[in-house]
C-alpha cells in the first residue's frame, strides 16, 4: 500500500544506506517524519552539505572538507613515518586504537588485478612522488590481511625498498581475547611464524 | 539442489552488498564457478580468514537459481606459505586460470595442474620454472598444447638452430621472423619441451613464447598482474 508518492520515494533513498532494506528504511522514515523532524532537518542539511564539500585531501586522499586533512595539517605530527591503509575508516581505527604519530595514505581500496585494479588505477604514482621527496624515513604497512591486502602491501614495500626506505608493517596473529580453538589455521601459523622472545 | 562436497581452492573474492561475497571458486568437477557467501563478513561467521585463495577447502553449495549459495566451507589443510613475490604469481597463476577457463568446464585436469602448481610455487627454487611450467602445461590441457619436439614439417628440433614460432601451427626452421611469428632458438624450445629451462636466455626466450601465445588466448586485455611485477 503507497501512502504518498513522496513517503515511498523517501524509503527508497534511505535503502542507499549499507544494510538498511526495505523495513528497515520504512521505520528510519516514521520515525523521522514522525518524532524527529528536528533531527530530520539537519541530517539533510548536513547531508546536503557534505556531499557538497567533502572531497579527498590533496596529501593522504583520506576524505575532508579542506585542501589538507587536520592530520595532515598538524605540525605536530611526525612526517617521516606514513602508515599506509586501504580506507578513510581504517584512519580513524589506527589513530584512535595507537599513539600513532605520524601521517597516512590512504589507498582508497587495495590491488585487485582481477578486477582490473592495478598500481595505476590504485594511483600509487602519488606515493611514489610522496617517497621521493626524501621526507619519509618508514612506511608502515597497515592494509587489510587478506591475500591482495598482502600483495598489496607487498607491491609498495618494494616501491619503498628501491628508494631505500624501511618499510614494516603490522604484525598478524592471534586475536586478544580469542581462544586458539576457534582461530582459523592461517591466522594460526603466521602467528606461529611470527612469534617472538620473551 | 544440494551439491555433493567438493575439493575446491577460491580464486577471487568481490564483495557483495555490505556482509556477503561473491566466491569465484576452481573445483575439479564443476570447473571455475562463482558462489554467493553470505554474511561471510560479519563477526558470526568467521569464515572470512580462510575464504582466501590459496587454501585448500572442502565446500558444498546450494540453490535453485543461477547464483547458488555456499553452505560449507572448511579447510582441509594447512595453508601453503605464499609471501611476497610468491603471493603475486600465485595471483598471477589465478588470473590466467580465470581468463583461460570458462565457467562451469569441468576439468580434474587443470584443477590438479593448479593446485600442483601452488604446491611447486611455495616450495619451488625457481618461481619462473614454475609459472613456465604452468602456462605450458594449461594450454596443454585446453587444448592449445605448443610443438615443443619436431617442427611444423615433423622434422626433430635442432638445438643449435633459430626457429620462427607460429602460433597456430609450430616452429619453422628461420633464422628471420616470418608469417608474424616469433624468434627463438631451438635449444630453449626443447627445454620448454621436458619443462627444464636453464639460464637467462631459455628463461627470457620463453617468457617471451608464452607471452606471445598466451595473447592470442585471453583477448585484446592484457594480464593485469603483470603490472605486479614492475620491480622484479
Ligand atoms: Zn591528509
Amino acid at each position: 500500500m503507497s501512502l504518498s508518492p513522496l513517503i515511498d520515494k523517501l524509503i527508497e533513498s534511505l535503502q542507499v544506506l549499507p544494510g538498511v532494506g526495505p523495513k528497515s528504511a520504512q521505520r528510519m522514515a516514521f520515525y523521522l517524519l514522525e518524532r524527529n523532524r528536528d533531527g530530520a532537518q539537519s541530517l539533510s542539511e548536513v547531508l546536503q552539505d557534505a556531499v557538497e564539500n567533502i572531497g579527498h585531501c590533496s596529501q593522504c586522499r583520506t576524505l575532508t572538507e579542506h585542501e589538507r586533512c587536520s592530520i595532515c595539517a598538524n605540525p605536530a605530527r611526525d612526517e617521516s613515518q606514513l602508515c599506509i591503509v586501504e580506507n578513510p575508516s581504517d584512519v580513524m581505527l589506527v589513530n584512535k586504537a595507537t599513539g600513532y604519530k605520524g601521517l597516512y595514505f590512504v589507498l582508497m581500496g587495495h590491488l585487485s588485478p582481477l578486477d582490473g585494479i592495478g598500481p595505476d588505477e590504485l594511483g600509487l604514482e602519488q606515493l611514489a612522488q610522496r617517497l621521493d621527496s626524501g621526507i619519509v624515513e618508514e612506511l608502515i604497512l597497515a592494509t587489510n590481511p587478506t591475500v591482495e591486502g598482502e600483495a598489496t602491501s607487498h607491491y609498495i614495500s618494494e616501491m619503498a625498498r628501491k628508494r631505500g626506505i624501511r618499510a614494516t608493517r603490522l604484525a598478524h596473529g592471534v586475536p586478544l581475547g580469542g581462544e586458539l580453538e576457534f582461530v582459523d589455521g592461517g591466522t594460526l601459523s603466521q602467528a606461529f611464524s611470527d612469534r617472538r622472545d620473551l | 539442489m544440494n551439491s555433493e562436497l567438493q575439493p575446491a581452492y577460491v580464486l577471487h573474492v568481490r564483495s557483495y552488498r555490505e556482509t556477503s561475497g561473491l566466491i569465484d571458486f576452481i573445483t575439479p568437477e564443476y570447473g571455475r564457478l562463482t558462489l554467493l557467501a553470505k554474511g561471510f563478513k560479519s563477526g558470526k561467521a568467521r569464515r572470512k580468514s580462510y575464504l582466501q585463495p590459496f587454501r585448500k577447502l572442502t565446500i558444498a553449495w546450494a540453490g535453485r537459481g543461477e547464483l547458488k549459495t555456499l553452505t560449507t566451507a572448511e579447510e582441509v589443510e594447512a595453508p601453503l606459505v605464499l609471501e611476497d613475490k610468491l603471493l603475486v604469481s600465485g595471483l598471477y597463476v589465478n588470473e590466467l586460470l580465470t581468463r583461460l577457463l570458462h565457467p562451469h568446464d569441468p576439468h580434474a585436469e587443470i584443477f590438479a595442474l593448479y593446485e600442483q602448481t601452488l604446491r611447486d610455487l611455495s616450495t619451488a627454487a625457481s618461481v619462473e620454472l614454475v609459472l613456465r611450467n604452468y602456462e605450458k602445461n594449461i594450454l596443454e590441457e585446453l587444448g592449445y598444447g605448443l610443438l615443443l619436439d619436431v617442427d611444423v614439417d615433423g622434422t626433430a628440433l635442432d638445438p643449435k638452430s633459430q626457429y620462427c614460432y607460429l602460433p597456430e601451427s609450430g616452429p619453422i626452421k628461420s633464422d628471420r621472423p616470418v608469417g608474424g611469428g616469433m624468434l627463438l632458438s631451438g635449444e630453449t624450445l626443447l627445454s620448454m619441451g621436458c619443462g627444464q629451462l636453464r639460464g637467462e636466455k631459455e628463461l627470457k626466450e620463453s617468457k617471451m613464447l608464452m607471452r606471445f601465445i598466451l595473447g592470442r588466448y585471453i583477448g585484446e586485455k592484457p594480464l593485469k598482474t603483470r603490472e605486479l611485477f614492475r620491480y622484479y
